[in-house]
């Protein structure tokens, strides 16, 4: 039950951001700023702990939950407790990391489009 | 693709890779005890490297294509975001360097606005109650 749980609430707020983007102007960057926002005003309400709870790894693996992370873990360190905030940067750096490893690896392996349609127009020369 | 069509399979994409989190978390909780402090950060990674390796299988693309922010909101669409920036800089034809650059304005632009307005809203709750 909980795993269907995690997909449909997943699947939910995954549609309701997909819903902004296809019916409004904002744009990706901006709605996804948003969903961080968003999140943390959810977490200050006290909503994002019922989802947390209804959601589980469904809703961890979201960026509105980043925001909560945050809001949670500004009120730690007001408290002195900088924890969840070194938590965070960790995620951060690390998944900036991979990001940075993937982009480098499909260069290697798939090359720059740019030079895919030089490859072309050299072998159509030499035909 | 019509509107309604990619919020049909936001809700699908998305819903697939919460319940791949859900399942990866209890794997995690089943491992290392449900106080472990790394589990979250452990979750993360490990959806961000799913996303780096489908980017590069080029099926991440399609998914952030036909699915918009299911793909994108999961954060395995973190590390595709910064991963495209990074690849179509540098097929533009910028030298490396700034492509890497690129790919690291992604995060600061997103996740460094959303963090700090998150941290301004934590900061008004403290202040208000």
């Amino acid at each position: 039950m909980e795993y269907i749980q995690a997909f449909i609430l997943a699947g939910i707020l995954c549609a309701v951001f997909q819903v902004l983007l296809a019916y409004t102007k904002l744009g990706v960057p901006k709605i996804l700023i948003l969903s961080f926002t968003i999140g943390a005003i959810l977490a200050a309400v006290g909503i994002l702990p019922i989802l947390e709870k209804l959601g589980g790894g469904g809703l961890s693996v979201l960026i509105l939950d980043a925001g909560g992370a945050i809001f949670n873990a500004t009120l730690a360190s007001t408290s002195g407790n900088f924890a969840i905030f070194i938590a965070f940067l960790c995620i951060i750096f690390s998944v900036t990391v991979i990001g940075i490893l993937t982009g480098l690896s499909y260069l290697k392996i798939h090359g720059t489009e740019r030079e895919v349609g030089l490859n072309e127009v050299n072998q159509s020369k030499k035909a | 693709m019509s509107a309604l069509k990619s919020v049909a399979n936001a809700f699908i994409v998305g819903g697939i890779l919460g319940l791949i989190g859900h399942i990866l978390l209890k794997q995690y909780i089943g491992v290392l005890g449900p106080d472990s402090p790394i589990i979250g950060l452990l979750l993360l990674i490990t959806m961000g490297i799913i996303g780096g390796i489908l980017f590069n299988l080029k099926i991440y693309q399609k998914l952030e294509e036909s699915s918009g922010f299911g793909a994108m909101l999961p954060f395995s669409g973190l590390a595709s975001a910064i991963a495209g920036a990074i690849v179509g800089t540098r097929s533009s034809g910028a030298p490396l360097s700034q492509a890497i650059k690129s790919g690291l304005m992604v995060v600061v632009t997103v996740v460094g606005t959303g963090t700090l307005l998150s941290i301004i809203i934590g900061l008004i709750a403290f202040f208000v109650a």
